[in-house]
């Protein structure tokens, strides 16, 4: 079979997938609504509660970054989950027996989590506007925060079903999506400047992927300066480098699953 | 060339030896029914066979590939239903049935014309469009079955595929795998109903504790296990009670699973003939107004085979099945 015909056909299977997980989404609407509210609930939470802690004057505009992140952290972080879920029902089984690629089922669900994260953005973005916050940079500026922001998404994608396929355990899974969701999104820089921390925490902090993140994307859609390109490397070169070390730790664990 | 064929296949989990040297062989269009108890072996072969799982040793030829060397090609002549029910419950049937079409490369006419088909033939055309999380039980196996036959493979693997489905679905299912054998498909079933594997299979190889020790077609196996079974029907309990107690003083052991007004026994092969023991019952004053000399079923070859070797079987009964009356 020739490369051509080989590729028609790994778009083929992974677009089915990726039909039958977005179904999943739309036949069990409820399973999306839940990755929502978890950042609803700490966007007003922090807007109306927490605000005055912060002492900042335009608190709503620091902390939509922060809230983007938590989002797609919270919708990657789970993806795991789902991966499990087939692992243990038997559903990869029954793919690996089918004539597809190896590595199908992972590319399906790490395409699906991009498009959910592209759906959670905007929605998040106009809970945002709702309660106050204004982008202010330029369409493009946005659309490259946009595109961090699914980056760093797939990243957290990716370690999710490398968890999952690892400890091959749906409860497992849950419990380490719980513990990358609370330490990623909040030892970071999206909720608090991390000059008002203590210093010891900040060092930790200054490491933290999703601070760097919080930071690009905080320029990118508050400012029409543009993002520090310090803060722009390094959540480059993080993303990068977690893909690098994660992709090829979860499809080779796929592969060798259960042999 | 054999469509099935695997040799002195052995693998082990930790300590646990889960197939110790199995071999056998089917040739295309034949059924084979891979027999044994729970935790015999059967399901580790199936997943060998279909890649799921490579062998510490041995090989292991479907079509005549390798299924590790050469697992991709295997992958395009297999069709598996495993033993727990694999469906989607947010999509249709005829959703799923598409999915699982599309990732066997069917082209679209085909697709569609063997969807519809095999919807039909498992009778769910009529709910084809309502959500399997909708279905019974029956329903969702008889949906997982079909979508295992999409793509018409050469090779069928059907890990006890008849486990919850109603008489008249498993009848149905028989006629279905009958079919595609005649159409020149091979089958590897396992099967813990003993009248299936009666039933369907040409050669049945029969598993305990990861070894094969029995390789015949089920009327050999019937033959080779014991003689004949005799069974006495008495018209009351105290006839009964005598003639259990005359039989053990022969030393002849009563077969289980037997209705409470009669008795049955396997008729030794060395000993005492069918005559002597019945007048010997009528001079202890307990004659049976009825014997039935039979052959054995599927179900007590098996039992006696995997008893032999101190196996626990845990499969059903099968119905006994009448061969000579006196």
């Amino acid at each position: 079979m020739s490369v051509l015909s080989k590729s028609r056909r790994s778009i083929s299977d992974i677009s089915a997938l990726v039909r039958r997980n977005m179904l999943r989404y739309v036949r069990l609407p409820d399973v999306f609504a839940l990755l929502l509210i978890q950042p609803l609930m700490v966007l007003l939470l922090f807007r109306y509660i927490m605000a005055g802690e912060a002492r900042l004057p335009d608190y709503v505009e620091y902390l939509m970054p922060g809230v983007f992140a938590m989002a797609v952290i919270n919708g990657s972080a789970t993806i795991g989950i789902g991966v499990a879920e087939d692992l243990t029902n038997g559903t990869i089984d029954r793919l690996r027996t089918l004539p597809i690629g190896r590595s199908t089922f992972l590319a399906a669900r790490g395409i699906t989590d991009l498009a959910k994260n592209a759906l959670i953005i905007p929605l998040v973005g106009a809970l945002g506007v709702i309660v106050g916050f204004h982008m202010i940079g330029p369409a493009s500026s946005i659309a490259l925060a946009a595109m961090l922001l699914l980056a760093l998404g797939w990243m957290f994608a990716w370690i999710s079903m490398a968890i999952a396929l690892y400890t091959g355990s749906v409860e497992a899974t849950q419990g380490a999506a719980l513990i990358i969701i609370l330490v990623f999104s909040f030892a970071s820089s999206g909720f608090v400047p991390v000059s008002t921390m203590p210093s010891w925490l900040q060092h930790i902090v200054n490491l933290n992927p999703v601070t760097h993140v919080d930071n690009t994307v905080r320029a990118l859609t508050t400012t029409t300066q543009g993002p520090p390109t310090h803060d722009v490397l390094s959540s480059l070169l993080w993303i990068a480098a977690v893909l690098i070390i994660m992709l090829p730790l979860a499809i080779t664990r796929y592969t060798r699953y259960g042999r | 060339m054999s469509e099935i064929e695997c040799r002195d296949l052995r693998k082990a989990y930790g300590d646990v030896r889960a197939l110790d040297g199995v071999s056998f062989r089917a040739e295309a269009g034949k059924v084979l029914a891979l027999l044994g108890s729970n935790g015999s072996g059967k399901t580790t072969t199936v997943r060998i066979m279909t890649t799921l799982t490579a062998p510490d040793s041995g090989a292991a030829q479907i079509d005549g590939k390798d299924v590790v060397r050469e697992a991709a090609e295997v992958r395009e002549v297999i069709g598996l239903t495993t033993q727990e029910t694999v469906i989607d419950r947010f999509l249709t049937a005829h959703e799923y049935m598409n999915l699982v079409a599309q990732m066997r490369h069917m082209s679209r006419p085909r697709r569609t014309q063997e969807v519809t088909a095999l919807l039909a033939e498992f009778d769910l055309d009529d709910v084809a469009n309502a959500r399997v999380g909708g279905y019974s039980g029956g329903m969702r196996r008889r949906l997982d079955i079909a979508a295992s036959f999409l793509g018409r493979p050469k090779v069928l693997l059907l890990d006890e595929p008849s486990t919850g489905l109603d008489p008249d679905s498993r009848r149905r299912l028989w006629d279905a795998i009958r079919h595609r054998a005649e159409n020149g498909a091979t089958i590897l079933l396992t099967t813990q109903y003993m009248e299936e594997a009666d039933a369907l299979a040409d050669l049945v190889v029969v598993l305990a504790h990861g070894r094969v020790i029995a390789t015949a077609t089920p009327s050999e196996l019937k033959d080779d296990t014991g003689s004949r079974v005799v069974e006495l029907t008495f018209s009351d309990l105290d006839n009964l009670e005598r003639a259990a107690s005359t039989l053990a003083t022969m030393g002849i052991q009563r077969s289980s699973g037997e209705a409470p007004e009669a008795l049955s026994f396997q008729l030794p092969r060395s000993g005492a003939p069918l005559l002597a023991i019945l007048q010997r019952l009528e001079a202890d004053g307990a004659t049976a107004p009825d014997v039935i000399v039979r052959r054995p079923t599927l179900d007590e070859a098996f039992l006696r085979l995997t008893r032999t070797v101190g196996d626990t079987p845990e499969g059903e009964q099968a119905e006994a099945e009448s061969e000579v009356v006196l």
